[in-house]
């Protein structure tokens, strides 16, 4: 029995039901998500998924500051004013970068970028 | 084991279970400049003789930059080398919270100028050429326009410029439908895994079932080189590499460029600075494929109308995907050198 079944199989028929079934799902699902009732429903999901990580998050924050341990507030606060000051090193770099282009170091010289850039070679 | 002989099952199982083996991004480079995360790499050249202008590679915020080197013989790197290009890259390395806050203007104005500064000083050139990939070709797009007398040659890659056009990326971001704020609010950086997803979501089937029957298939009926398996494998590896993209200029990006289309109307600002299309001036190839299925082909269509350069050309390679115009097998023999004898004319 097993190997008049074995002797009569045909993969090339289950391919060609595979491709059928590949290519009217894909055309069915193409259709449903570009339908605007898709993203509504879309949205809406992710919209709740979002309340509930908010209330996850205030939740275990809580219980953070309770045993005065740094919250992710804390952590986004901090990263906040690391980059306010990366944009004033930024700025001071450039106007010295200026100011040494105008008025080199008589002992020194003036920093060329060229140096700059090898300095950063690793 | 030669490079057209078919492997079995067993090692085709072998490379699924452990995809990490596969080593992408093997272009022998330097680096030679560093800012924070940021790092710009340096491509040792292949030809003696190099043109005269180098160029800057920028890819997006989304996954990693080395689907520009995937593998040898699927390398946009490798091709531009093979030219007599001097090849610049830039890895803009994975975000953490203290990227969250990193707008637009940070990344264009500031990392992709001081990267465009260091070249020139590495090279001694006046200027740069700029290829930019999807998302990065919207950024380089963005600097041309800003800082055009920097820029030599500008070509775009599979480049988003018109988010109006029909797809389901710029349906799904309407502010109707999608909430950008609450996102970016809630999660700071935007996780891999909801980018992925999104993605992933364009062509469900095809990305979650498809492929993975026809490699099987591939295998058991023993008609899978050893290099069809490696870039299946290759692929794998950097979709599944997902990065966090930062949340602020996740923000800035749906909001000015999906949700407001600023861009195509000149009226999209970075800081105080605006971006005038209209300003760039240089030769442009704005390279898109037919089959695209992330940036829809009418979306990169109109850039070319947009701008003011005389000498510019819209490339459309008829077959391929999203990615398959990078490193498909079609890619390499029809569409490649054509961009490469562009930039070399040009340099």
């Amino acid at each position: 029995m097993e190997q008049k079944w074995a002797e009569n199989f045909d993969i090339g028929l289950y391919k060609k039901f595979y491709d059928v079934w590949v290519r009217s799902t894909s055309e069915m699902l193409n259709e449903i998500m570009r339908s605007p009732q898709f993203a509504a429903a879309m949205g809406k999901s992710l919209q709740g998924s979002l309340d509930f990580k908010k209330r996850l998050d205030e939740s275990i924050e809580s219980s953070l500051k309770g045993f005065r341990l740094p919250t992710s507030s804390d952590v986004t606060g901090l990263s906040s004013r690391i980059r306010a000051l990366e944009q004033q090193v930024r700025g001071f770099s450039k106007k010295l970068e200026e100011l040494e282009a105008h008025f080199p170091s008589p002992t020194k010289g003036p920093v060329s970028r060229k140096q700059s850039v090898h300095q950063t070679k690793k | 084991m030669a490079k057209t002989e078919t492997v079995g099952p067993a090692k085709g199982v072998e490379l699924l279970i452990n995809p990490g083996q596969v080593k992408v991004g093997r272009t022998p480079h330097e680096v030679i400049y560093r800012d924070g995360k940021l790092i710009l790499k340096h491509y040792f050249p292949q030809k003696k003789e190099l043109g005269s202008t180098p160029l800057l590679m920028v890819y997006a915020l989304v996954n990693r930059p080395y689907i520009l080197d995937l593998l040898p013989g699927r390398s946009a790197v490798e091709n531009f080398l093979k030219g007599g290009t001097d090849v610049y890259l830039i890895d803009w390395g994975i975000p953490d919270d203290g990227d969250r806050y990193r707008t637009l203007e940070d990344y264009i104005c500031g990392s992709i100028h001081d990267c465009v500064q260091q070249v020139k000083e590495a090279t001694g050139s006046e200027q740069v050429s700029l290829f930019g990939y999807c998302q990065g070709g919207t950024f380089s797009a963005m600097y041309a326009a800003l800082f055009p007398d920097q820029v030599k040659n500008l070509i775009l890659w599979a480049t988003p410029i018109d988010f109006e056009v029909e797809g389901l990326l710029n349906l799904w971001a309407k502010k109707e439908y999608f909430d950008v704020d609450k996102l970016v609010d809630t999660y700071g950086n935007i996780p891999a895994s909801i980018l992925n997803g999104a993605f992933a979501m364009l062509r469900p089937i095809y990305n979650l079932v498809d492929k993975y029957v026809q490699f099987s298939w591939g295998l058991t009926e023993n008609n899978m080189t050893d290099e069809k398996i490696e870039l299946f494998m290759a692929m794998e590896k950097w979709i599944s590499d997902g990065i966090a993209q930062p949340g602020e200029v996740f923000r800035e990006f749906v909001k000015a460029c999906y949700q407001e289309n600023l861009l195509v109307q000149n009226r999209m600002k970075l800081g105080k600075r605006l971006i005038d299309l209209k300003k760039i001036r240089c030769p442009v190839l704005n390279v898109i494929s037919a089959g695209d299925h992330i940036i829809p082909p009418d979306s990169s269509r109109p850039f070319n109308k947009l701008i003011s350069s005389k000498d510019q050309r819209l490339l459309i390679f008829p077959s391929g995907g999203h990615v398959g115009m990078t490193v498909g097998s079609q890619a390499r023999t029809a569409l490649w050198p054509k961009v490469v004898d562009w930039l070399v004319e040009r340099s």
